[in-house]
């Protein structure tokens, strides 16, 4: 689907909360330590988290200057920037439907923006529409 | 329908808000890297996330960006 740049892709939802199946498409650099770490002189692959995947198996490789974007936080705790443990407690308490069945994780920090909006972008998309979500939590760096 | 409603957490709002962002919310003051919070303070990443979420099924103006104030963060503590 081709969009127009001066339009806002709105989806509206059609379910409640709590029917929800929430996934996660973070460009915070987060992904599995055995996964192969992001370039950080620039990177527009991704990483597909399995929806089990332990918070503490997680880490962060992303090219920002920490000034920028500070991971002192998220190094002690992933849900910082990924809330992957929320986003289970919310689930076993009923509030939202389900943890998708994977999430993906990019570096951002892209100097490529028209790569990243005519071809990142897209195949994210097409990646989390292959498995059943409802909706999807944005988080950045 | 095409499409699934997303809705992002930002620390930087003017950046964000340039792109039109479906549904988006900035936690008020919250630094870069710090999206839900600080390391350990469960119930306010909660906070932020439920409200992020709820964003999803409320009425509000798509390409604009909610900044929402969230007790308990104090990142000058850390």
């Amino acid at each position: 689907m081709d969009l127009s740049r001066r339009c806002v892709p709105y989806t509206p939802a059609t379910r409640k909360l709590s029917e929800m199946t929430v996934a996660i498409v973070s460009t915070a650099g987060v992904h599995l330590k055995d996964q192969e770490p992001f370039n950080t002189a620039g990177d527009d692959t991704w990483r597909v988290i399995p929806g089990d995947a332990p918070s503490a198996d997680f880490t962060i490789t992303h090219g920002a200057p920490e000034e920028h974007y500070d991971r002192s936080q998220a190094a002690r705790d992933i849900n910082v920037i990924f809330p992957i443990d929320r986003l289970r407690e919310l689930a076993a308490e009923g509030m939202i439907g389900a943890v998708a069945d994977k999430h993906i994780t990019l570096m951002g920090y892209a100097l490529r923006l028209q790569k990243y909006y005519n071809e990142t972008a897209p195949a994210v998309a097409k990646e989390i529409e292959r498995s059943p979500v409802d909706a999807v939590l944005l988080t950045a760096g | 329908m095409a499409g699934i409603p997303t809705v992002l957490i930002t620390t930087d709002r003017e950046s964000s808000e340039q792109q039109r962002p479906p549904r988006a919310i900035a936690p008020e003051g919250f630094k870069w890297g710090h999206s839900l919070g600080t390391a350990a303070n469960q119930s306010l990443q909660r906070e932020v996330l439920t409200a992020a979420l709820q964003q999803t099924v409320e009425l509000h103006m798509p390409g604009k960006v909610r900044v929402l104030a969230f007790s308990g963060y104090d990142p000058l503590a850390l």
